[in-house]
């Protein structure tokens, strides 16, 4: 290790207080104490226990107990945590060093990234994926027995940066490849792609992937679609019954412990909080002011950012990472299984949308016309990423389409998910005050 | 556009054969009157309906189901307000149960170019009771009827009825038809091969309007536009704009 930054000084209290709270904790409460509590108490305790169990995971691949797989948001855990690794999805690491409290970690995930670029990275590249490759390089978070690159087609920035620190770190890497066809064929040659990693993962980690394991994993991880898919439909009531918070609880739930059952407490909470909520024609938050679609991802740099979206009376109904049409996987066979589990990488957020033309149907265009209309949103907000060139390229289409569709404005920000250099958040917050004032 | 009038000769066939075979098949009239769904329909707020106060879901993707929207510009081959149901309706059913709804449109003003709003704009459909929960890019139709919708009267009927209508309000068409099927899996799949060709050509027609050059060579859906003559005549008005545009060719 060259020199202890966030992540070093951060993860091992926060795994120790976060199983220390897992251990003393109720996991849950009982209705007559919840309708009382705000939201995110409520849901603090099951995402408290889920949290215990995805650091145990990844104690046990720090331990050497299992081996640590570093892959893309978009393979689908379920097979990682069949297969007995401690997997961690590489935008995993860049989050947890942004979130971080300032006052205490004033690197935040900056040292990271500035250790990518000096490496020889450009800051063209994605923060998402460079200051996960910054904490490995310096050896501030776990160093992975492999890592897997899956995101080719949609995000290419990423497969190149992973390649690279699998290089970097001498580790081995496995690719998938995706076509750009969006027919039975593109889904073909991503289902044998998909087939050949998982192969290739048996023979790494030595285990085969049993039928039965993989069976109980996928079933659970239906039961999550299933309460996921409830909560999702409950958006639509106005005022939203449910916080910001809970999209990015979402997408690290899903991308860190699809088809663990320790996810399945997290969201029956989340659903009867909601249906509560609506039961009673009460929203989240204490007045809602305005209703938003955010396009594509969040700011996680500033873990206060949601605080004041809340304060501002902004309804976040869905960001583009947050929204996963998936369905339900046929668990008849192993087959069905793995075919099931490759259709839904293709249906995660961002790959749909982004993979192909961004206005083929089903694309990033046709998707957020749709949940605009369908969540009847008051405006849109595009926050930008200086990597996704293609998600800024295209976006005057998206936004022309939403105006012409939807008729509803849409803000356009130019700032960094990860990076709170590109636009400080006082910035932001100012634009889209600014926007809240004068257009809606 | 003529593509689909076999298909629409085909799906007679189908309904035929289904009620030779003694299936309970019943043919509704789409009503002018607005009154008999008046009551179901919704402007200001979104529909949901929970689980527990569901009464039938149509189409969960457990099962199968399908959407597909057929379009003619020969008005003779559309039975004009007729609503179709082969198997039970609302009332008749209950649990979760496979699920097609099959739109015929006619028109002689609508452009190709319309077609993939013709098939997504079924999903926009806002009726008290009735939440529609599929994605319009699935080309399914997944969706719940409420416990207290079906108190009040709630059918295939008014359905139907709301779908002519709002496809009447929104486009320039002469005749509109609905078929439903709720009788079985089977029975709906009996179907997949004509919602894997709308399906097709949905997406070709989307391809070549963005495409920047026409490469017919490189192409997925080579094979869609060699069967489909509209989409040939598609691509050649496309390239004839593109040109006059000093676009490359």
């Amino acid at each position: 290790m060259n020199e202890m930054s966030t992540l070093g000084k951060l993860l091992p209290p926060m795994m120790r207080y976060v199983k220390l709270g897992a251990k003393v904790l109720p996991k849950t409460l009982p209705e007559s104490i919840a309708k009382f509590l705000p939201q995110e108490v409520e849901l603090s305790l099951p995402l408290i226990n889920a949290l215990s169990s995805y650091f145990k995971i990844l104690e046990e691949g720090m331990n050497g107990k299992k081996k640590i797989i570093v892959h893309p948001f978009n393979f689908p855990p379920e097979i990682l945590h069949t297969l007995d690794t401690a997997p961690v999805f590489i935008e995993l690491i860049s989050t947890l060093a942004s979130i971080a409290p300032g006052t205490f970690f004033p690197d935040k995930a900056e040292k990271y990234l500035d250790y990518s670029y000096e490496d020889g990275l450009p800051g063209s590249l994605c923060a998402g994926q460079l200051g996960g490759t910054g904490a490995m390089l310096m050896g501030d978070f776990p160093r992975p027995d492999a890592i897997l690159s899956g995101a080719a087609g949609f995000c290419d920035v990423n497969s190149k940066i992973m390649e690279y620190a699998a290089n970097k770190l001498k580790i081995p890497t496995f690719h998938m490849d995706m076509s750009s066809y969006n027919d039975e064929r593109g889904l073909a040659y991503y289902k044998q792609s998909f087939k050949h990693v998982i192969s290739l993962l048996e023979e790494f980690t030595g285990n085969k992937l049993d039928p039965d394991r993989l069976k109980e994993t996928v079933e659970i991880s239906n039961k999550m679609t299933e309460l996921a898919d409830e909560i999702f439909e409950l958006q639509a009531a106005v005022p939203s019954p449910i916080l910001v918070d809970y999209n990015l609880m979402n997408l690290m739930m899903r991308f860190s412990l699809g088809g663990c059952p320790e996810t399945i407490p997290f969201y029956k909470a989340v659903l009867k909080s909601a249906k509560r909520k609506v039961k009673k024609g009460e929203g989240a938050l204490k007045e809602e002011k305005v209703r938003c679609l955010w396009l594509y991802t969040g700011i996680y740099f500033d873990p206060m950012f949601f605080m004041w979206i809340k304060k501002i009376g902004m309804s976040v109904v869905s960001d583009l990472l947050s929204y996963f049409p998936v369905k339900p996987i046929d668990t008849t066979s192993f087959d069905t299984m793995i075919d099931g589990l490759a259709q839904e990488a293709l249906d995660f957020p961002m790959v749909k949308q982004m993979k192909g033309a961004v206005d083929a149907p089903g694309g990033w265009i046709d998707d957020s016309v749709h949940l605009a209309k369908k969540f009847k949103v008051d405006c849109c907000i595009y926050f930008g990423n200086p990597a996704c060139k293609r998600a800024s390229g295209s976006f005057r289409l998206l936004s022309d389409e939403i105006k012409n569709e939807v008729g509803i404005p849409v803000l356009q920000l130019e700032s960094d998910a990860w990076d709170g250099r590109v636009a400080p958040i006082g910035e932001t917050k100012e634009k889209i005050e600014e926007f809240l004032e004068t257009v809606i | 556009m003529e593509t689909f009038n076999d298909d629409i000769k085909d799906l007679r066939r189908y309904i035929d054969v289904k009620t030779n075979a003694g299936q309970n098949v019943r043919v509704k009239k789409c009503s002018n009157n607005t009154q008999k769904i008046a009551a179901f329909l919704n402007k200001k707020t979104n529909t949901i309906v929970f689980k527990e106060d569901t009464w039938v879901e149509l189409g969960n993707p457990k099962t199968f189901s399908m959407a597909p929207v057929l379009v003619t510009e020969s008005l003779d081959v559309v039975n004009d307000g007729a609503i179709t149901l082969i198997g039970p309706d609302i009332q008749e059913t209950q649990g979760s149960i496979p699920f097609a709804q099959i739109l015929l449109l006619s028109s002689t003003d609508l452009k190709d170019e319309n077609y993939r709003k013709l098939n997504t704009f079924q999903y926009e459909l806002e009726l008290n009771g009735y939440m529609i929960k599929a994605v319009p890019s699935s080309m399914t139709i997944w969706s719940r009827v409420s416990k207290d919708s079906v108190k009040a009267g709630f059918s295939f009927e008014i359905l139907g009825n709301a779908i002519i209508q709002s496809y009447r309000s929104k486009f320039n068409i002469q005749s509109a038809e609905v078929i439903f099927i709720t009788s079985s899996e089977e029975d709906v799949k009996e179907l997949k091969d004509l919602n894997d060709k709308v399906k097709k050509i949905v997406n070709a027609m989307s391809k070549m309007m963005e495409e920047m050059s026409y490469d017919c060579s490189s192409c997925e859906y080579v094979d869609v536009c060699d069967d489909v003559r509209e989409l040939g005549q598609l691509r050649e008005k496309l390239m004839k704009n593109k040109t006059a545009e000093g676009g490359e060719k």
